[in-house]
């Protein structure tokens, strides 16, 4: 009995340091995951993966590259496609401006970004990179340069 | 002229019309002009400003742009 009851007690305690060092809170998520439920989400602070689009009307953050390939494969070559069937894989940047002077180094790559999940980015303004969805996240900047600090290294 | 719908989701420079506000597009000089009418997008632009390449990927643009401004 006593042996089962250590065993246990070990199990346990082993369990409890298993869920600390793996907190929920650190899951990433992706585009999709708050696009589908963005109640859930608005205002929270989030963790997200995904490939990131610079380009002159365009700042976001894409379910993954694959999936991106597809979409610009589909439209340019299948009569047959609707747009609105990936809308959800696309998460506007709603704080661009510090990655375009990085652009070379960053845009293209798949990423992890903290920041604020905003359900209703759109509601009054218009935004011409914005993604189908109103939907929009504003990245936590000091946080991304501790991510990547090769990339935001300043130069000299 | 021709805008770059797969970079931004799917409305390139058709955006703004979600908000019925038509959108200029100036490229070399000339000026494109997005606007809805009924629903239904339309693109104005000066005779010559798109080669036949051009062309074709602005009428696959706005079909495809044309879909998101339908209502299911």
């Amino acid at each position: 009995m006593k042996t089962t009851s250590t065993f246990l007690a070990l199990l346990a305690s082993l369990t409890m340091g298993c869920t600390h060092t793996a907190p929920a809170q650190e899951r990433a998520l992706t585009p999709s995951n708050l696009n589908l439920n963005p109640e859930k989400y608005s205002g929270q602070e989030v963790i997200v993966q995904g490939y990131l689009t610079l380009g002159p009307e365009a700042h976001n953050i894409y379910e993954s590259e694959s999936l991106k390939r597809e979409f610009e494969k589909r439209w340019d070559t299948d009569d047959g496609f609707d747009p609105k069937d990936y809308v959800k894989y696309c998460l506007t940047i709603a704080n661009p401006d510090f990655l375009y002077s990085r652009k070379g180094e960053i845009a293209g790559k798949t990423i992890v970004v903290k920041g604020r999940f905003i359900e209703k980015y759109l509601d009054g303004r218009i935004d011409l990179g914005a993604c189908p969805l109103p939907t929009a996240i504003l990245i936590d900047e000091a946080d991304l340069r501790q991510r990547y600090p090769t990339i935001f290294t300043e130069r000299p | 002229m021709v805008d770059a719908p797969k970079l931004n989701g799917g409305y390139g420079d058709t955006q703004s019309l979600k908000a019925g506000i038509p959108t200029a597009t100036v490229s070399q000089g000339q000026v494109g002009w997005h606007e809805i009418n009924n629903g239904q997008l339309q693109f104005s632009y000066p005779q010559g400003a798109l080669n036949n390449s051009q062309q074709n990927q602005m009428q696959r643009n706005w079909n495809n742009e044309q879909k998101l401004f339908h209502i299911p």
